[in-house]
């Protein structure tokens, strides 16, 4: 007998002895794909029958079908990770039984090619279903009209996706499998090679948000290797890259190398596996104490991090106690399932208390920064470029970006710190460097627990720094910083233009297709020719690169430019663009082009101004209040004042300004959030009545309305 | 010939397999008799090459077995509670082993389904234990391998159908020169068929003997002399192994042949005497209680 004979025999005893999973695994597939695919395109040519959709009726078919086939059908990746689960368990389950071991290897056959013959088997259950259901799948697509080269470039890319990371999470499951001896410690197992990687991951990024002060969540590289060490979120990785189109030949070719080396481990791991491990925990003993401790030492960790959550105790106390229970609970239950004896649960005293010097090291290591991880800032020759991301300043701003991706254009979102450390390039990094080196040296910064009161907040910033070394390597901080101590190097700062051009989007617009202005007072759409568009953007950009933090300070916005672009999938994207009284070529123009910066309130309009006071928790315990909270118990903390003679109210509307104003520059503007202004106008001639709300510069607020609402002179 | 030489064979701390060595002759019949838990099972399976010796090497036919097709190739392994495959026939079994084992005979195998009244389409799963044990017994003697490797074969089976696998298993070794190695906890289920027979207990050997030697080395007598003088004289003068007395009758247990000690008690011009036939069972008491075992305490 050929040893390809013997193999196919092998095979189809195999088959025979997993007929269940091939009949789940083609089930499954006719459900995930031909009849997903079916109801799909079926609803797309209802909605042309019924005429509610528009558009190219075979792009909108075959859009459906490249979703039905490709790897945006999440239904396939779902499966794809049950089956390999499933078909890794059922193929080398066998190994645990001791009848089924003894038959097998009393054979005169090479392990290689039972292996090989059950490995084969565990993909053919996949891959054939898939395939026949793909081929019914394209013939549901043909027959509505929907299929293209697209359809079926789509389909095989995904087929292609979802066998590589069915191998790769298959392998996994079979290594587990090979390095336990019973059922449910190869679940458990498997379980912990699916999700080690992130569940570690996340365990660092929690421990270094907790007691790191400057630490922040961007894209560190040990904790996405750590991600990436899962099969399945390396899974979710890769058809992620697929969908967005950014999955590189190098990363599939690391995928592929991944699963043969884990195919070489599994084949090595079963010719060595001894027969007698049958029925054990462990197959390879010698493993145990290891697998104890590295299983155990994170579970203490994250037991500890739980355990202050749950009962709201956040002293460490609390979480070493967390953390030894945790660690002691795991290591016992790994005892007891090690020699299936409750008496043995604390066997192994020397693994338990290596493992409990770990975790307790690297406890220490964050908890008291052992690594200076805080302190840590490059050396300013090592560094090539910054990127600094400032909260509290210009929070109107949005961040889309219409980019080209992979031949096709479309607006991305993004956020504040992810726009800065993507567009924002600081070569000339003195000032950034300076405020990033003073905050390491703890000058006037906020740490966890140092805040005074409510308004202390107001009085700090947040910046997030990127570093791009020469090495190519990207290092992120954050730092609470005061804004007085700063000002000054925050001010050199914002007048950087490579701050300007890589924290306003605005720089990246190409192209203008309308500009509305509007105020309080006005709203014009502006009809420009092309040269004017670009001429105002041009203008705007250059006055924006001139604002300093002075201006931003001392300056209240006058109007919003909306800047808007069209793309050619009718998708409008716009930047508001502040209008500062110091944009002096800004508003010229658009002056010239019909904007009136002169309005303002008509007194003869107003009904009344009412202002409302919130009373700073800081001035609770002063006597006026105490007082005024006896009379009035139903308005505890508040203070309401209605002004409706008219030269009363010619007094405050001078220095009300839009909300959204105040909101844009919070943290430098000087008005006070704890009062607001409401302006009502008279009942319209239908009976309409108008309110809005206004901010006020606290320096500015009449002595008169001071004295109405109790103001507190100590607020801010 | 199937060499043991000092193997041992550990499970955590247990000791199954205490340097163990022991060789088995082609064409003889080996038995393997010992207590449950004496290693005999563990001694097979390392026997073949399912198990790996921590010390010590099993050659069969000078070839290692372990993980070696080879060596493999040359016996059928039956272990005390073999495997079918789920929802299998015995016709899907032969054809499996037929697939394994080159010389697999499915003439021989369809007709020994007849012959043991079972169905080759009926599935295994529904079979007693003794059905399943002639089935596994039908597979090993089809594989037409050198030596076969039986763990417990007889338990289960009944006195008609044990006695039926012996006769196939003598027609095998007359026809061909098959060797079976046969484990059992029970003496009485070897003694008519083994040429030859180890006795392990807690992992080690405790003999190893040809049963035709031994059987022509003890014997067995009773006899009645006229004098006391005489009685003393022959128990001087025989190699005893064990004595007792009821009354004047005498009945001894000596090594030598049969001759031997007829001559010595005729020399005493003995009343009566009498060789008596010593059934296995007594030859291993007689033997093992010399070297201070109760054997009926062990595998009786």
């Amino acid at each position: 007998m050929t040893s390809r004979n013997l193999l196919c025999r092998l095979m189809r005893e195999d088959v025979k002895r997993r007929l269940w999973a091939i009949a789940i695994s083609f089930v499954a597939f006719l459900f995930a794909i031909p009849v997903y695919t079916a109801t799909s395109v079926e609803r797309v040519v209802n909605m042309f029958k019924q005429g509610q959709a528009l558009g190219d009726r075979h792009e909108y078919l075959s859009n459906t079908a490249m979703y039905c086939l490709g790897v945006g059908n999440s239904a396939l990746v779902l499966l794809t990770i049950i089956l390999a689960i499933l078909c890794g368990i059922s193929g080398f389950y066998y190994l645990h039984s001791k009848k089924k071991v003894d038959f097998y290897h009393s054979l005169p056959v090479k392990r290689e090619s039972l292996f090989s013959s059950i490995y084969i088997i565990g993909i053919a259950i996949y891959v054939i279903p898939y395939l026949v259901s793909l081929a019914i799948g394209f013939v549901i697509v043909g027959t509505n009209g929907a299929f293209g080269s697209n359809v079926w470039i789509e389909a095989w890319k995904a087929f292609g996706v979802n066998l590589l990371n069915y191998c790769l999470t298959y392998t996994v499951v079979i290594i587990a499998v090979l390095l336990t001896g019973q059922l449910i410690v190869s679940i458990l197992a498997s379980g912990v090679f699916l999700a080690y990687g992130p569940v570690v991951a996340v365990l660092i990024g929690s421990l270094k948000d907790t007691y790191f002060e400057t630490y922040y969540e961007y894209g560190s590289i040990t904790e996405s290797f750590l991600f990436r060490c899962s099969p399945i979120s390396a899974y979710f990785n890769m058809t992620n890259a697929v969908y967005e189109k950014t999955l590189s030949f190098a990363i599939t070719l690391i995928y592929i190398a991944v699963t043969m080396v884990l195919v070489i481990l599994a084949v090595f791991l079963y010719r060595k596996r001894s027969s007698e491990a049958a029925g054990k925990a462990i197959s390879y003993q010698v493993l145990q104490p290891y697998i104890k401790i590295v299983v155990s030492v994170p579970i203490g960790l994250w037991s500890g991090i739980i355990f202050t959550s749950l009962m709201n105790a956040n002293s460490s106390f609390w979480l070493i106690f967390g953390m030894v229970c945790g660690y002691l609970l795991c290591s016992c239950i790994m005892e007891i399932i090690y020699h299936f004896d409750f008496k043995a649960a604390f066997k192994s005293r020397g693994s338990l208390l290596v493992g409990a010097v770990l975790m307790f090291a690297i406890f220490s290591m964050f908890k008291w920064d052992l690594l200076q991880y805080d302190k840590y800032i490059p050396s300013k020759d090592k560094i090539e470029s910054m990127s600094v991301a400032l909260s509290g300043i210009d929070n109107n701003l949005e961040f889309r970006v219409y980019n080209e991706d992979n031949s096709r254009y479309k607006i991305s979102y993004m956020d504040r710190i992810g726009y800065a450390f993507e567009y924002m390039n600081l070569k000339d990094k003195d000032a950034a460097y300076e405020i990033a080196k003073m905050a390491v040296e703890g000058e006037a910064v906020l740490n966890e627990g140092e805040i005074d009161s409510d308004s202390d907040y107001d009085k700090y910033m947040t910046i997030h720094v990127q570093y791009r070394l020469n090495s190519g390597r990207h290092i992120y901080r954050s730092y609470a910083i005061a804004v007085e101590p700063y000002f000054d190097l925050l001010n050199q700062l914002y007048q950087n233009k490579e701050y300007k051009e890589g924290a306003f989007p605005i720089y990246t617009m190409k192209e203008v297709t309308n500009v509305t202005c509007y105020s309080e007072f006005q709203k014009l759409s502006i009809t420009l020719t092309e040269e004017e568009k670009a001429q105002l953007l041009s203008l705007y950009r250059d006055e924006l690169l001139a604002l300093s933090l002075e201006d931003v300070r001392n300056e209240v916005p006058l109007a919003t430019i909306d800047f808007g672009y069209t793309t050619d999938e009718n998708d409008v994207l716009s930047y508001s663009a502040l209008v500062y009284p110091s944009f002096t070529r800004t508003i010229d123009f658009l002056s010239m082009h019909g904007f009136d910066f002169t309005k303002t309130f008509n007194l003869a309009d107003i009904m009344n101004v009412s202002i409302d006071y919130r009373i700073p928790q800081y001035a609770h315990e002063e006597e006026q209040y105490i007082a005024y909270m006896k009379e009035n118990p139903e308005w505890t903390y508040d203070k309401s004042v209605m002004y409706k003679d008219g030269d009363t109210i010619s007094e405050i509307l001078p220095y009300l300004f839009n909300n959204s104003y105040a909101w844009n520059n919070g943290i430098l503007t000087n008005y006070d959030p704890n009062v607001t202004v409401t302006v009502t106008w008279k009942t319209d001639e239908y009976g309409n009545v108008t309110s809005n709300q206004y901010a006020i510069v606290s320096n500015n607020i009449p002595d008169f309305v001071k004295e109405d609402i109790m103001y507190a002179e100590t607020s801010k | 010939m199937i060499e043991a030489i000092n193997v041992s064979k550990t499970f955590d701390d247990i000791k199954a397999v205490d340097q163990i060595s022991a060789t088995i002759k082609e064409g003889n019949v080996f038995g393997l008799v010992g207590t449950n838990g004496a290693g005999k099972s563990t001694f097979l399976r390392m026997m073949s090459g399912i198990l790996k010796p921590d010390s010590g090497e099993i050659k069969l036919d000078g070839m290692n077995v372990y993980e070696n097709i080879e060596a493999k190739e040359r016996f059928f392994y039956i272990s005390d509670e073999q495997f079918f495959f789920p929802n299998a026939t015995p016709k899907d079994m032969r054809e499996f082993y037929r697939s394994i084992y080159k010389n697999f005979d499915v003439n021989r195998f369809d007709k020994l389904i007849g012959q043991f009244e079972l169905s080759l389409t009926r599935k295994i799963n529904t079979f007693s234990k003794g059905m399943k044990k002639q089935l596994s017994v039908i597979c090993g003697i089809c594989a037409n391998t050198k030596y076969l490797f039986c763990d417990e074969t007889f338990d289960g089976l009944d006195p008609v159908m044990r006695q039926a696998v012996k006769s196939i298993f003598a027609k095998e070794l007359t026809e061909r020169e098959m060797t079976p190695i046969i484990a059992s906890h029970n003496l009485r289920e070897l003694e008519d068929i083994c040429d030859h027979v180890g006795l392990l207990h807690k992992g080690g050997i405790l003999l190893s003997k040809d049963l035709f030697d031994m059987k022509c080395s003890i014997h067995k007598v009773q006899c009645v002399f006229k004098t006391q003088d005489r009685v003393e004289e022959v128990e001087k003068e025989l190699n005893l192994l064990k004595k007792e007395q009821r009354g004047s009758l005498y009945t001894y247990t000596a090594r030598g042949t049969c001759e031997e000690i007829t001559a010595i008690i005729q020399k005493r011009n003995p009343i009566f005497v009498e060789v008596l036939p010593l059934s296995l069972e007594e030859i291993f008491i007689s033997e093992t209680e010399v070297v201070g075992y109760d054997i009926k305490k062990l595998i009786m």
